[in-house]
């Protein structure tokens, strides 16, 4: 059991650090997702009335919003033919409206004059964020914000943005387990084997502090001045 | 449902004043894990009833770098942490060094969880002088 607890202590910052990018991840996109539906607005005749109209006619199979829109109760009398015969013909008139209206965002999404919109987007077109250079047409968009400086091919300037998250961190994490040690010494009571497990901390802790310096000092001579700016 | 849970958060947090309102968080003296966020949603129509937010206003978190500042909120709720428990443990040493009774043994532990207090103490608030003390001859 004990063992057990130490192995779950010992991944839980990257659990930790991973869930909140996931949660990081999703709620920006859970925060993007309304302003996707009104992006219509760079087609022709769209509006949010219309849309909903257009994605009702598809589900006309089931008769729904022929009921709804017309009204028609089949068991009445013989007015209703008639009654049909109009909702019949303005439905036909407005799915005709609604494959003109599929047809010209189709156009426009292939217009190649279009603002900014890359290839490489899985669909987010009103993504905020993006990641590369935009002027040689190699960024791509990304939902959350990175801290990408939009130089250089993107998947490059993506994995520098990330060195130089985890790097922005990295003091800020061993100064946490450095007083998170020194809680750990507090609360040792006197007790020799408890306070040998403090210290044990806090010599990694150091030894971490160390490694850090020289990676970043090796990576700041190797690269100077691309990946840590 | 994350952002939902967010601005469920300041109003637990703040138990004084409005609960709306992100600059009078707290709880029992600590500090808001947002308080280095320097973005804060605020909806624009309070009454909108579309909006999932229960506060007119919600800590905001603009990019992957603010995961550190949450961290840097979370360590300043540890260092406040850490002096709690010392006091508690100074406290308790204390009790023992009185009713230790002479005898040595008690009294030498009575001792050790006084100074261990202390020096814990003195490492977790000096934590970042020392990290930025190497970082500094270092570089």
């Amino acid at each position: 059991m004990k063992i057990q607890l130490k192995k779950f202590l010992r991944i839980s910052p990257f659990v930790l650090t991973l869930s909140v990018l996931v949660a990081l991840a999703g709620s920006s996109v859970a925060h993007a997702a309304p302003a996707l539906q009104d992006n219509g607005s760079s087609a022709p005749n769209a509006n949010a009335e219309y849309h909903k109209l257009c994605t009702a006619l598809k589900n006309i199979s089931n008769g729904k919003l022929y009921k709804d829109n017309c009204h028609n109760d089949d068991t009445q009398s013989h007015q209703n033919k008639a009654v049909k015969n109009i909702c019949n013909r303005n439905i036909t008139r407005l799915s005709d409206e609604c494959d003109a209206y599929d047809a010209a965002i189709a156009v426009a999404a292939n217009d190649p004059n279009r603002p900014h919109q890359d290839s490489y987007s899985l669909g987010t077109s009103d993504a905020k964020y993006s990641c590369g250079d935009a002027a040689t047409n190699q960024s791509i968009d990304t939902a959350i914000d990175f801290g990408c400086s939009h130089k250089g091919p993107a998947m490059l300037d993506l994995a520098f943005a990330v060195i130089r998250f985890l790097s922005n961190g990295a003091g800020l994490i061993i100064i946490g387990s450095l007083v998170w040690g020194g809680l750990q010494y507090t609360l040792s009571r006197g007790d020799p084997q408890s306070t040998a497990m403090a210290v044990t901390r806090m010599r990694s802790v150091v030894l971490a502090l160390f490694i850090y310096i020289f990676a970043y000092a090796i990576l700041n001579y190797l690269i100077p001045g691309v990946v840590l700016k | 449902m994350i952002q939902q849970l967010v601005n469920l958060l300041p109003f637990f947090a703040a138990n004084e004043g409005d609960a709306c309102d992100l600059k009078s968080g707290g709880f029992f003296g600590f500090p808001t894990w947002y308080q280095y966020l320097n973005g804060v949603y605020v909806n624009s129509d309070p009454k909108d009833s579309s909006s999932s937010l229960i506060c007119s206003q919600a800590p905001q978190i603009a990019g992957i770098n603010d995961v550190w500042l949450i961290l840097a909120a979370a360590i300043s709720i540890l260092l406040r942490i850490a002096a709690i428990a010392a006091v508690g443990a100074i406290i308790y040493g204390a009790v023992t060094y009185m009713t230790s009774q002479g005898e040595p043994d008690k009294t030498g532990q009575a001792k050790g969880t006084i100074v261990n207090a202390v020096v814990g103490l003195a490492v977790s608030v000096m934590a970042a002088i020392i990290v930025t003390f190497i970082a500094g001859k270092i570089q």
